[in-house]
């Protein structure tokens, strides 16, 4: 059945790499300014991360946004667990809970 | 008293709301059970500000009030500092200061917010297409001093973006 093999796909993708980020673009060569501003902080912070570029896939695009249930991109995950996006990620900086979130 | 950093014209609107505290303790169990959510500013500055009951904006402005009673909201249309056409309502930012967060981690916080403008969002047949969500209790509020940071830049996505191109 397509919809169980692209689900099967998202949970695999998600769990991709230890911190996962699905944005539009790529770190070198980011498409939007929440996407980059992201990248910065991972890098800031010295985060190693694996990303996909969301604009090249129109199926994981929609698909992880129903399988998450988060409207936007970009999406942080770590250990296959969906932190938030940009602005989830500042507030958790700011309230120091940021690290801890990504050991899980 | 909120400090503006960026372009744009903020809307503010200081909400001194009365709180039934039973009334919040029901409700926050409520919002802390996980649903399953399907899925989903000022006006620009000289823009006309039109029949707000109709816009995204006056809709939007309206979700959030009823829904968190918010001591303090702000919402800033964001759409100008997008590739996107004149007086659009594609991009929001939206501040939300609610007792109702109080005990709710920030994730879900900012899914509450989500939840509360699916409608509005592009994917369900409304206008928006992004959303900032700044969520706080009014006490994290007074602590931060009210400083609201704008929103990244644009890197032209939206010319790159299926969503956008209209047959």
């Amino acid at each position: 059945v397509e919809g169980a093999t692209l689900e099967e796909r998202l949970a695999a993708l998600v769990k991709r790499s230890p911190v996962m980020l699905f944005m539009k673009g790529t770190p070198n060569t980011p498409k939007c300014g929440f996407s980059r501003t992201i990248v910065g902080i991972l890098q800031e912070q010295g985060v190693e991360f694996g990303t996909f570029d969301i604009l090249s896939d129109e199926e994981v695009r929609q698909g992880l946004k129903k399988f998450s249930n988060w409207p936007t991109y970009p999406q942080l995950y770590a250990k296959g667990e969906l932190i938030g996006g940009l602005d989830v990620v500042k507030e958790l900086l700011e309230t120091g809970e940021f690290k801890a979130e990504l050991e899980g | 008293m909120a400090s503006v950093v960026g372009r744009g014209l903020w809307q503010t609107r200081s909400v001194r709301a009365t709180i039934n505290t039973s009334l919040l303790a029901s409700t926050r169990r409520a919002f802390t059970s996980t649903g399953s959510f399907s899925f989903g500013a000022a006006k620009a500055a000289g823009g006309a500000r039109g029949n707000s009951a109709m816009s995204t904006f006056g809709d939007i402005e309206r979700k959030l009030t009823d829904r968190f009673q918010p001591t303090h909201l702000q919402i800033l249309n964001e759409s100008h500092m997008h590739s996107v056409p004149k007086n659009s309502e594609t991009h929001f930012k939206v501040v939300v200061v609610s007792d109702l967060f109080d005990g709710v981690r920030i994730v879900q916080q900012h899914r509450l917010v989500q939840d509360c403008l699916k409608e509005n969002l592009m994917a369900n047949g409304g206008t928006v297409h992004a959303l900032s969500v700044m969520t706080k209790t009014p006490k994290q509020w007074e602590a931060s001093g009210g400083a609201v940071e704008s929103s990244p830049g644009c890197l032209g996505g939206s010319k790159h973006d299926p969503q956008f191109q209209k047959s």
